[in-house]
């Protein structure tokens, strides 16, 4: 196989080590070691935050976002690497939807439109006070961390949704672009809230090169990107991808808010909180146009997408809770919450 | 375009001027912007989810409680079209029953007129009837009118401001006299 050398300019991610039977399994194949997909079936729980099968996942995932170094950006497309990828894909789902739990029928009996679900499910989420805790008493290590976890989406934000652009029309599809024109700068590519990100994580003294602290992050947080990148891939879960990002808009602006002075207490100015100061302005516009223009339209309009909608919506709060419960309960016994310390 | 949307902020699309009173501007940074509605966002006048911790409710379309509403935020009604007698209406009773005292709710204003001897249980029923019986024909005369424009209805809610604004009128009247 000839490896295609990337430009200077593309996202690189250096692969990791393996984990586990997963990571070796996708490994060989991204590697050229293998070309046969060997279906992993470990007999393990919980894949869900499982840091080798959400490594697996992450890094076939990655073929769509960047070059993977000493790999051929044709696997990107390769049958066996989407042969692997669906089965991993398919104990994903049959774990995600478990935990979602089911109980969108409740939408037709109690009358709510898919907008007002998504308010209630906002208003009757019981996650973790993990923003609270970061404001008020994280150490600055504890800051770091959170920042390094939240990399793995932000650095690439916003770019798992525009899949969803071609898939969608009419008013929810002008609705999207509203909101991710806004997420990539409005024109200007200094404003792009993944290089506002970039320039956060610098001033705090991180390694902003996409893809540079993979190693580190546990399965808990991989399957929230696991998430997005699983919903933005496949058509028939763009009404989930559209309660993802009605949730993930909804529950932004006041954790950042807190974020934002969790780095002020710590003596950081705005070159540093602009990020977070930036999103809790433009994700009270974008909630609004997600959870309504968008969500609540597109299940208007197709009234079929309503119950997957709010699979996305409760999947994401559900992932976020069980990722904040695993930042605050390391925290708790003083420990690191990533795989290895900063 | 400006849109109030449900339990959440005003979004403004398309061309627009942020500016303070004293006419310097404010800059808005994006081209969709959100306005606070709940009062508690901490960048006023934009929105910052505020809303989600107070539990803020608001309607997207016209509230019913029109009086209420009008008083509670000190007449925000002021650029409703001048045609509508319904708004003119209401807008001039706001402004008669603010008079020289502070901004408070219809609801809270109620029992302290009462002990001040000013609008009774009596009229205050009348007005919380009279104002249901607007909302409901208000909406019947939109939809009317979308649907085949009928003189009936449209009279019949003329009719209804007319007695609305008698009697607002009068009760603005009494008010006036027992502050004075």
């Amino acid at each position: 196989m000839t490896v295609s050398q990337p430009r200077v300019d593309d996202r690189l991610v250096v692969l990791p080590p393996p984990r586990g039977p997963w990571t070796e399994a996708v490994l060989a194949l991204l590697t050229g070691e293998a070309d046969d997909p060997t279906l992993v079936t470990p007999a393990r729980n919980d894949v869900l935050a499982d840091d080798d099968f959400q490594m697996a996942l992450y890094l076939c995932y990655e073929l769509h976002y960047a070059a993977l170094e000493g790999v051929d950006d044709r696997l990107e497309w390769d049958p066996s690497v989407l042969t692997l990828r669906a089965s991993l894909e398919e104990r994903f789902e049959t774990e995600l939807r478990l935990l979602a739990g089911s109980d969108d029928l409740g939408q037709a009996a109690d009358g709510l439109s898919v907008g007002e679900e998504l308010q209630r499910l906002v208003r009757e989420d019981d996650g973790p006070p993990l923003s609270r805790y970061v404001e008020t008493s994280a150490s600055l290590d504890q800051v770091l961390e959170h920042v390094v976890h939240r990399s793995a989406y932000q650095l690439k934000e916003a770019d798992p949704h525009s899949w969803a652009i071609p898939r969608l029309t009419g008013s929810p599809k002008a609705a999207l672009v509203e909101i991710q024109a806004d997420e990539y700068g409005g024109g200007r590519p200094e404003r792009m809230h993944s290089t506002l990100f970039a320039n956060t994580m610098r001033g705090l003294g991180l390694d902003d090169r996409y893809g540079a602290y993979i190693d580190r992050l546990p399965g808990v947080t991989l399957a929230t990107v696991n998430f997005v990148s699983w919903l933005g891939l496949h058509r028939r879960l763009r009404g989930a991808l559209t309660g993802h990002l009605a949730i993930f808009e909804m529950t932004s602006s006041v954790p950042n808010r807190r974020y934002g002075n969790a780095l002020r207490r710590l003596g950081f100015g705005p070159d540093v909180t602009g990020f977070y100061d930036e999103h809790v302005e433009a994700d009270a516009v974008h909630e609004t146009v997600a959870a309504w223009d968008l969500a609540d339209g597109l299940a208007a309009s197709n009234p079929a997408l309503a119950a997957d909608v709010l699979f996305g919506a409760r999947a994401l709060l559900a992932l976020e809770a069980r990722w904040g419960h695993h930042l605050l309960a390391a925290w708790r016994r003083k420990e690191s919450s990533l795989l290895r310390p900063l | 375009m400006i849109v109030p949307y449900r339990d959440g902020p005003y979004l403004v699309h398309g061309p627009f001027v942020l500016r303070d009173q004293t006419g310097a501007e404010i800059d808005a940074g994006r081209q969709v912007i959100a306005l606070c509605r709940c009062g508690k966002s901490r960048i006023r006048p934009f929105c910052d989810g505020s809303h989600h911790v107070t539990h803020f409710r608001a309607p997207s379309e016209r509230e019913d409680r029109v009086l209420a509403g009008a008083l509670a935020s000190g007449g925000q009604t002021a650029n409703e079209p001048a045609d509508c007698s319904m708004a003119a209406t209401h807008n001039r009773w706001a402004h008669a029953r603010k008079g020289g005292t502070s901004r408070r709710s219809a609801r809270a204003k109620t029992p302290a007129d009462s002990d001040a001897g000013t609008p009774g249980p009596d009229i205050t029923a009348l007005h919380d009837d009279l104002l249901a019986l607007r909302g409901r024909l208000l909406t019947l005369a939109g939809t009317a009118a979308r649907i085949d424009p009928d003189a009936r209805v449209a009279d019949a809610a003329r009719l209804m401001a007319a007695a609305s604004a008698a009697l607002l009128g009068a009760d603005a009247r009494t008010s006036r006299g027992e502050r004075e």
